[in-house]
């Protein structure tokens, strides 16, 4: 029966032929792997109802979903399992466990003191640490360039840059603070750092080609 | 198979089973992750992966996944 609804609907082999590539997309394909999904998708080619493209769209979102959730949480579980054992390694190394040991008890009540005296390198330090926090993100570009660069973005787009790279947040965090998704802040971010970059190289480009024409000329 | 959906708005919605489901789904992928560490920590590393999974699917946004048609719309767009 489907091959018959293949052959007699010209709408659905004109599609076949202007998007092959789309059609091999792995998302896709796998999709289309399904029979049910396979004569969803032709029916919604061929009779254009609107109940037969919802059923299409129901479909495809909860297909979808799946694979992205489960790619999410697959790569999510690797990199915590990862970070978890090395956070755990760290804290071993810095409170050993110890068997009550009086003599060295008596060795660490003699260097209690000496990080009190607070020297003049640790002043500068703490000072150091103290305006990191203070200062935005725009303060505290060095490069010509890429101070050029960050002003093109967008407000939303250096709010959620000052977060994550001068505030150190998360981007959980962010998204909680700004009260949008994870997801979202993710986005801007990524397209924030994209727009840096196009900025950046175009910019470069542009003093190639002058440094060039002015060889030439 | 394609539960995944329902399964994620139950456990937002606050059905504890849905949530369960999700997590028992994902246990051989925590088992596998579980030999990043030392037999001693497993335990604990178990616990933590399942509440991270848990914040994760609180937090999904499933409205974000793309429909068919524009899923194909962007599929264009990024050629």
């Amino acid at each position: 029966m489907l091959k018959k609804m293949e052959q007699s609907c010209s709408s659905f082999q004109l599609f076949k032929e202007a998007n092959t590539d789309f059609l091999k997309d792995p998302v896709i394909d796998s999709f289309l792997q399904d029979p049910w999904h396979y004569q969803l998708f032709i029916r919604s080619l061929c009779d254009s109802s609107q109940k037969i493209e919802k059923k299409l769209n129901e479909a495809f979102q909860k297909f979808y979903t799946k694979i992205k959730i489960v790619h999410y949480l697959s790569k999510t579980l690797y990199w915590e399992a990862v970070n978890y054992d090395k956070r755990e390694r760290k804290q071993k190394n810095l409170f050993p466990l110890l068997v009550n040991d009086e003599s060295a008890r008596y060795e660490n009540m003699n260097n209690v003191e000496k990080p009190f005296e607070i020297n003049q390198k640790e002043t500068i330090v703490r000072d150091l640490f103290i305006e990191s926090f203070s200062k935005t993100l725009e303060e505290k570009i060095e490069n010509p360039l890429l101070y050029e660069a960050y002003h093109q973005l967008t407000d939303r787009q250096q709010e959620i840059l000052n977060f994550i790279y001068n505030k150190k947040l998360t981007f959980i965090e962010t998204a909680q603070y700004l009260n949008i998704s994870q997801q979202g802040v993710s986005r801007i971010h990524q397209q924030a750092l994209k727009n840096l970059k196009k900025y950046m190289s175009g910019k470069k480009k542009e003093k190639e080609q002058k440094w060039q024409n002015g060889k030439i000329g | 198979m394609a539960e995944w959906k329902d399964w994620i708005e139950g456990a937002q919605q606050g059905k504890a089973e849905d949530m369960t489901k999700i997590i028992q789904t994902m246990k051989p992928k925590i088992k596998q992750s579980l030999n990043q560490t030392n037999y001693q920590n497993q335990e604990d590393l178990e616990q933590h992966l399942i509440e991270k999974i848990i914040t994760i699917v609180m937090t999904y946004d499933v409205e974000k996944t793309p429909e068919f048609w524009d899923f194909k719309d962007k599929w264009n767009k990024n050629k």
